[in-house]
């Protein structure tokens, strides 16, 4: 960007004062501000606050002026925070939560928003790297100075902060820690501004983590209330993207209705986004209704749900999608009795979810596994896995209940009545309530374990 | 996963009995949906996108009848009092989360 030709110190002062006539000299200034010379930048700001408190005249061309100063001045801090962040993205966590509680000039709204654009991008690829951002996210939002950026605004980012840590935490399992984030999330937007977009993500969070806990209806009936605040301010994104969650959380119940959630979502998406910018949101609601026909025993409907879709899926292979489209194509697979199919299919999903670090998926999908191995008379094999799973949950820390039920789960497999209990259903309700396996962020020793 | 056939809309219109009309708005309505190649006139379809206009054909027609309503203006709007019951809400569920989580963990 070539800087010698800064308007003269005089041309600016006219600037500032709205005085300055001359047309093209004006854009010629304008223009140059907008490559966001520092130098002029700097030259402004002294001038800006004589100008504001000089006269009442021109006072909207100044005003107008003063709020395209403070979009530079925006613009530049957001360059800064990527360029901080290409900087600290190589350290190790401890580090950069270390730089962040001691350098004021990470303590910025910018660098916050940065950090927490890139937690969700993050815990797609590996949920534990997506905890470690949304907690230096946090650090930052503890640290935001409320003189500056007043007390309201300071809360709505440290409620939005925590109530990502909370959003992170549930995926990777720690419930628990995700509970406690969640309620200090509430405590901080109850001294917020009231912004409402922020209570709404808390409530999806929330009703995230009363699905983790399988408690579905509940949850269901919090996005309820969050699908009407949404339609109350004409939010559309909003109220598609929650009907597509809460048709996700309605499968459990009633995959009926389920159904009607889901195609509901996907009309107002589809109204809203012509361009398909949100199609991981498509994608969503394609695989709830494919899961949906599924349990409703329509495996035709479902098969050619995610046959058609298949490029969606194809689109965005972060190892969630993929291990949820692998696990599915295997359960589709299982119910057309295609049953090397339906193995490959979940023993790749298992690999996928392992090497994210996705333990409660694997553990759920480990069930499937076994069935498929008993249908195809491979009953070694189907114990094997089911006594090495066992093992796992024992280290992971589970409950004594939990680990005596897989273990009648292990009997059941040995002695060939696994096939004709309720187990997948029993089980997999079962661990959902009970599952807490390790603190978030404490690696396995010996590298990632597999299933 | 594509195949080297590409057909073009009047040849989709031909093995789908949609309207080569009603294909090209869908093409130019749903086009990020739609897996395609080449721009303007050159576009060409695979035969994977022979079940996505169908897809798209039977969405369409679900919808006929229904009231639209129009897009709304969105806006970021800020509550007070009663519209901030669902933090009240959230409180409650955190509270039942709360105990079934103290629940499990006695049990271990």
């Amino acid at each position: 960007m070539p800087r010698t030709d800064h308007p003269s110190v005089e041309s600016l002062s006219l600037f500032l004062a709205g005085s300055l006539n001359n047309r093209e000299e004006c854009q010629s200034v304008v223009a140059h501000l907008l490559t966001q010379c520092q130098r002029c930048g700097a030259v402004l700001q002294s001038f800006r606050d004589a100008y504001l408190t000089s006269s009442y005249d021109r006072a909207f061309s100044r005003a107008s002026f003063a709020a395209q100063l403070a979009q530079i001045e925006r613009e530049e801090q957001k360059g800064k925070a990527a360029e901080l962040w290409d900087w600290l993205k190589e350290s190790e966590h401890p580090f950069r939560l270390q730089v962040v509680r001691g350098n004021p000039l990470l303590q910025t709204i910018e660098f916050f928003a940065h950090v927490t654009k890139l937690v969700r991008i993050a815990c797609r690829v590996d949920v534990l790297y997506g905890v470690d951002l949304a907690e230096l996210a946090l650090e930052i939002a503890l640290r935001l100075p409320e003189d500056q950026y007043g007390p309201g605004l300071v809360h709505d980012c440290r409620g939005q902060a925590f109530s990502n840590v909370g959003m992170v935490k549930t995926r990777a399992g720690d419930l628990t820690g995700a509970a406690e984030a969640l309620e200090l999330a509430r405590r901080e937007l109850t001294h917020g501004s009231g912004d409402m977009l922020e209570d709404a993500m808390l409530g999806v969070n929330t009703a995230n983590l009363l699905y983790a806990i399988g408690l579905f209806l509940e949850g269901a009936a919090l996005l309820t209330r969050v699908i009407s605040m949404f339609r109350k301010v004409g939010d559309l994104k909003g109220v598609a993207l929650t009907l597509i969650q809460q048709a996700y959380i309605v499968t459990h119940v009633d995959p009926a209705h389920a159904i009607e959630i889901a195609e509901e979502g996907l009309a107002v998406l589809i109204q809203i986004d012509k361009e398909g910018k949100l199609d991981i949101a498509e994608l969503s609601a394609r695989h709830t209704l494919a899961r949906c026909y599924l349990s409703l025993g329509e495996v035709e409907e479902a098969g050619s749900i995610v046959e058609t879709y298949t490029y969606l899926y194809a689109r965005h292979s972060d190892p969630q999608i993929t291990g949820d489209y692998l696990w599915l194509r295997g359960r589709i697979a299982l119910a057309n009795q295609a049953y090397q199919y339906a193995k490959r299919f979940l023993d790749n999903a298992a690999n996928t979810y392992m090497q994210a670090h996705l333990y409660f998926d694997a553990t759920l999908l480990a069930i499937d596994r076994i069935q498929v191995r008993l249908l195809l008379q491979e009953s070694h094999e189907a114990i094997s896995l089911a006594k090495k799973v066992g093992r796992q949950l024992g280290e992971w820390g589970l409950t004594r209940d939990s680990l005596q039920l897989w273990a009648s789960l292990v009997n059941a497999v040995a002695d060939g009545t696994f096939l004709t209990n309720d187990y997948p259903k029993v089980i997999s309700s079962h661990l959902r309530a009970t599952w807490i396996p390790r603190p978030c962020g404490v690696k396995f020793e010996g590298g990632t374990p597999s299933l | 996963m594509q195949s080297d056939t590409l057909l073009t809309l009047t040849e989709i219109a031909e093995k789908t009995g949609i309207n080569a009309t009603t294909l090209s708005k869908y093409a130019s309505q749903y086009a990020a949906r739609i897996p395609c190649q080449g721009e303007g006139r050159k576009r060409r379809y695979p035969p994977e996108a022979i079940p996505v206009f169908l897809k798209l054909r039977e969405e369409g027609l679900a919808r006929k009848g229904r009231p639209r309503k129009e897009p709304l203006i969105i806006t970021q709007q800020v509550f007070t009092g009663e519209d901030r019951l669902l933090l009240g809400e959230i409180g409650q569920a955190l509270e039942k989360i709360g105990k079934v989580l103290q629940r499990v963990a006695s049990r271990r």
